[in-house]
């Protein structure tokens, strides 16, 4: 795994809190009922949450609060000490940098290739070292895609396309790993391989959540649940760390 | 900082099938940019060169009668300011009065003598003096005409920078549109990149340089089409043989082009971002 990208941008003392929400409130329109109503949640440096609910619960609004993609309409969202309504976009795009993100759709470029794709966040910052690029190499080993490494994504089936997504969160070592079912698409071989992943990667230090349907996920697993239910938490206002 | 060519294929701008018009626009514009500045260039050097001749001339109208040597005291009397005297010859003379005389006339003509002077010479002394030593005579400094001459060009030069602006405000509109139509259409590409970590001034930078590429290209393509034109010009006619200075004009005004391209891309692009 490569080294975690520093961003000048975020403070560099370690936060109480990794990610906090303070009687957070979400609507799409100003007249539409909340899609996430009143939520308090603490989230800690290094713990490993799940995040659950029905179909409409809010899940998808509170995960895309957690990448940044959308900002509470009421109540305050700190991630890593910052408030992410009064932060400025120059710091929000720091914070997102350091940030791991898979998405139920992937969200791969199809016609970039296969290691195009997993290389974007490093290129973000610079071009790649000669390590960064050794790291991609034993990543997509890892994920077994040596192979299609230069196919565009495009071509990919459904679960190396998720694969490609999970090799591409992990690439910059991120401090926060959010991955919404990211064994959705995958056979049980390569789904235990990416919970052991993750495993590995909280070890390391890595704060993740990881959004699921999977019962038998659920169940297999002694991290905290966070349970959503018509846009409410359904276990709590303040979630065990 | 986003490696630049990591960032310009995942935005790939130049896609859009809008985008792929920008060079194409940039050549013609870029093509009819050099040849107007040629043209005002030629215009101008043809117009002061003129304009030196005439404004170093003073026409002097004598009654029918008076004999060619009425003029030698202007010579051999070294007159301060006059450097020559020549007498129109009669048929430089109808030329000249063709346009006043009826046809087939056959009224006697005046002797006209065109009186050279010195650069800087006081012309309103040295009309006065010809006036004192021809009373008879009819004195034409020529200033009228060099004036409604001197307005007629810089009316025509003002309408070529006119139609310069114009063009440079239809690539702006163009450009504008473009940028807009190719971000829309990358829209998720670029939230994307967002999400990933890419700031505005990167994609910015970016969407500037892919805007900026083939514009330049263009208008390298326009401009060299039209030097090549503008030499052509001055190989047939030897008059329209263009200066350094229009050369250079011809070669450095159509590149503001790629540089109002540049100006409204980035200003268009960080605009939408944050509306992104």
């Amino acid at each position: 795994m490569v080294a975690p990208i520093m961003s000048a941008h975020l403070p560099t003392a370690t936060p109480t809190a990794m990610l906090q929400l303070h009687n957070v409130s979400y609507s799409y329109e100003a007249a539409s009922p909340l899609a996430l109503n009143n939520l308090n949640l603490t989230i800690a440096p290094g713990s490993f949450h799940l995040l659950t609910g029905p179909s409409g619960a809010g899940k998808t609004t509170l995960f895309n609060l957690f990448t940044l993609a959308l900002l509470p309409t009421s109540g305050s969202l700190t991630l890593q000490g910052i408030d992410v309504n009064t932060a400025s976009r120059a710091e929000r795009a720091a914070l997102r940098r350091t940030l791991g993100v898979v998405w139920q759709d992937f969200r791969l470029l199809p016609h970039l290739s296969v290691r195009e794709n997993i290389e974007l966040p490093l290129r973000l910052h610079a071009p790649l070292t000669a390590a960064q690029h050794e790291a991609v190499n034993q990543l997509l080993d890892w994920v077994g895609l040596t192979t299609l490494a230069a196919r565009p994504a495009g071509q990919l089936s459904g679960g190396e396309q998720q694969r490609t997504a999970i090799a591409r969160a992990v690439v910059h070592h991120p401090t926060l790993l959010l991955a919404d079912e990211p064994t959705g698409n995958v056979d049980a071989a390569m789904a235990r391989k990416i919970l052991h992943l993750f495993t590995e990667l909280h070890k390391q230090g890595t704060t993740i959540v990881l959004a699921t349907h999977d019962t038998a996920l659920l169940n297999s697993r002694t991290a905290p649940v966070i349970r959503l239910d018509n846009g409410r938490l359904e276990n709590g206002q303040l979630v065990a760390v | 900082m986003m490696t630049s060519s990591a960032l310009a294929k995942a935005l790939n701008l130049p896609r859009t099938r809008l985008f792929r018009t920008l060079g194409l626009l940039a050549a013609l514009l870029g093509f009819m940019v050099a040849s107007l500045a040629a043209s005002g260039g030629l215009l101008q050097q043809l117009y002061s060169s003129w304009q030196l001749q005439k404004s170093h001339s003073i026409l002097l109208y004598l009654p029918p009668a008076t004999a060619p040597e009425a003029l030698t005291p202007l010579t051999s009397d070294n007159i301060i300011g006059i450097t020559h005297v020549r007498v129109l010859p009669p048929t430089e003379l109808q030329a000249t009065l063709a346009s006043v005389l009826p046809a087939g006339s056959n009224l006697p003509l005046p002797l006209v003598a065109e009186v050279t002077l010195e650069p800087g010479a006081d012309r309103l002394a040295v009309a006065t003096t010809l006036q004192g030593q021809y009373p008879l005579a009819e004195i034409d400094d020529q200033q009228p005409m060099l004036q409604a001459v001197a307005s007629s060009v810089r009316g025509v030069q003002a309408g070529v920078l006119a139609l310069a602006l114009l063009l440079g405000a239809i690539l702006t509109l163009f450009m504008a549109l473009t940028i807009r139509a190719g971000l829309l259409a990358q829209a998720e590409v670029v939230k994307l990149l967002i999400q990933l970590g890419a700031t505005d001034a990167t994609l910015a930078r970016t969407l500037t340089v892919q805007a900026v590429q083939p514009v330049a290209f263009g208008t390298l393509l326009g401009t060299a089409l039209a030097l090549v034109g503008l030499g052509v010009a001055s190989g047939l006619w030897g008059g329209l043989s263009a200066s350094p200075t229009v050369w250079v004009w011809a070669a450095a005004l159509p590149f503001a082009l790629p540089l109002l391209a540049g100006l409204t891309a980035w200003l268009v692009a960080l605009r939408l971002l944050r509306h992104a």
